[in-house]
């Protein structure tokens, strides 16, 4: 009986101790951000009812439309030993006239653009990665996205879902 | 039933001195350490206890020497290249590391542009490509405003156009150039960027342009129908 407890009150001593050895995370996790905070770059462009990115979702078509969105995109300085900066880009283009084009670039800390990488996507969700040489994202560098939609038809529906910033 | 009670006892005197080593690491607090007569009266009571002891002291010192390992480890990390972040989340910034760190990146980033400078230098012109994609480059600058009336060259090569233009120093022609790289996704996706001096406190921008690099489209199974490169 007093043995079963000393190896009983053991193991929970051992299991508390192994629990306890503290974990300090090293590396920055990845950033997901939703990207309903894009807005319209350009003042020539129409003011409201696409302000997240969306475009026409109403049963009117108004012909052929084409919108200039600039999204905030999040991140933390690079892992050490990183050579690319990895991005997810998630989006949605409903409708079979609905198209994005996206840019993705980097700006130091002093406002110089250092680079940046394009991609374009048709009708359909789409899921990309865009890759940028670590020399070109700098640890304080910020990275922004410019985004062009086209959308025509009702119910035409072009929606960027969100990025993820790979740390 | 006996060798089990012992091997428990054995390994809840293992995790008492994991954890007294971990108060210790953690708290820095000075601990009062046993008087000559405790230690000889349990070597006198307990001689496994003192054999234990000196095993738990043993490891103690492995693990302070695996501890300091790691500590020279993560500053060697933290030193390479500058575009290192071993700190932990909510740690202060120190403003000479981040001095350090900008020179750092700096010289990094001219290294890497002089490299995409002489590797166009270096590359061979494919006439047609070279024409066809230039006419390109020059729409994309006419459609975008604020760009068309920046007088600018562009050369164009086997896979990569070089494109120079006055820098404004304002940032406007840093924030249209983008909305230009738009118009050329379907040719030239990529794009980087170099500063020349001019020497008359002003400077020029040098555009590198070039096609889908090897990771480009990658999906993560997400179906993309129509999309692509």
């Amino acid at each position: 009986m007093t043995s079963r407890l000393i190896k009983v009150l053991s193991g929970a001593i051992c299991a508390s101790a192994l629990c306890w050895t503290p974990v300090v995370p090293l590396e920055a996790a990845n950033i997901i951000t939703a990207l309903g905070s894009c807005q319209p770059w350009d003042a020539h462009q129409p003011e409201t009812w696409h302000i997240d990115g969306t475009s026409n979702n109403q049963n009117v078509d108004m012909g052929p439309q084409t919108m200039l969105l600039n999204c905030d995109v999040p991140r933390s300085p690079l892992p050490a030993g990183a050579t690319v900066a990895q991005f997810w880009v998630d989006g949605d283009n409903n409708g079979s006239n609905t198209r994005t084009e996206c840019t993705l670039f980097s700006k130091n800390f002093n406002g110089q653009l250092l680079g940046g990488t394009s991609f374009e996507a048709g009708p359909g969700t789409y899921d990309r990665l865009l890759t940028l040489p670590s020399n070109l994202v700098t640890t304080w560098a910020y990275t922004h996205m410019r985004c062009q939609i086209f959308w025509s038809g009702t119910f035409a529906r072009a929606l960027i879902r969100g990025v993820t910033s790979v740390q | 039933m006996r060798l089990a009670g012992v091997a428990a006892i054995v390994c809840a005197l293992v995790a008492a001195g994991i954890a007294w080593f971990n108060s210790m690491r953690t708290t820095a607090a000075p601990r009062s350490v046993p008087s000559a007569a405790t230690a000889a009266a349990e070597a006198r009571d307990c001689p496994e206890c003192v054999r234990l002891s000196d095993q738990i002291a043993a490891l103690h010192r492995k693990l302070a020497a695996v501890n300091s390992q790691l500590a020279s480890q993560q500053t060697q990390l933290a030193g390479r290249g500058g575009a290192t972040d071993v700190r932990t989340p909510g740690s202060p910034i120190d403003p000479e590391e981040v001095t350090r760190t900008r020179a750092a990146d700096d010289a990094r980033y001219q290294e890497y542009m002089n490299t995409v400078a002489q590797s166009f230098a270096n590359e061979k012109v494919d006439n047609a490509w070279a024409g066809r994609t230039s006419q390109r480059v020059n729409t994309a600058f006419d459609r975008e405003e604020g760009l068309r009336d920046i007088a600018h060259t562009v050369e164009c090569r086997e896979k990569t156009c070089r494109v120079e233009l006055q820098d404004d120093g304002k940032g406007d022609v840093s924030a249209r150039i983008p909305n230009m790289m738009l118009g050329l996704v379907d040719v030239l996706p990529n794009f980087s960027v170099q500063y020349v001096d001019q020497g008359n406190g002003r400077s020029s921008m040098v555009l590198y342009l070039s096609g889908p690099s090897g990771t480009a489209g990658a999906t993560r199974g997400v179906s993309s129908a129509g999309g692509g490169l």
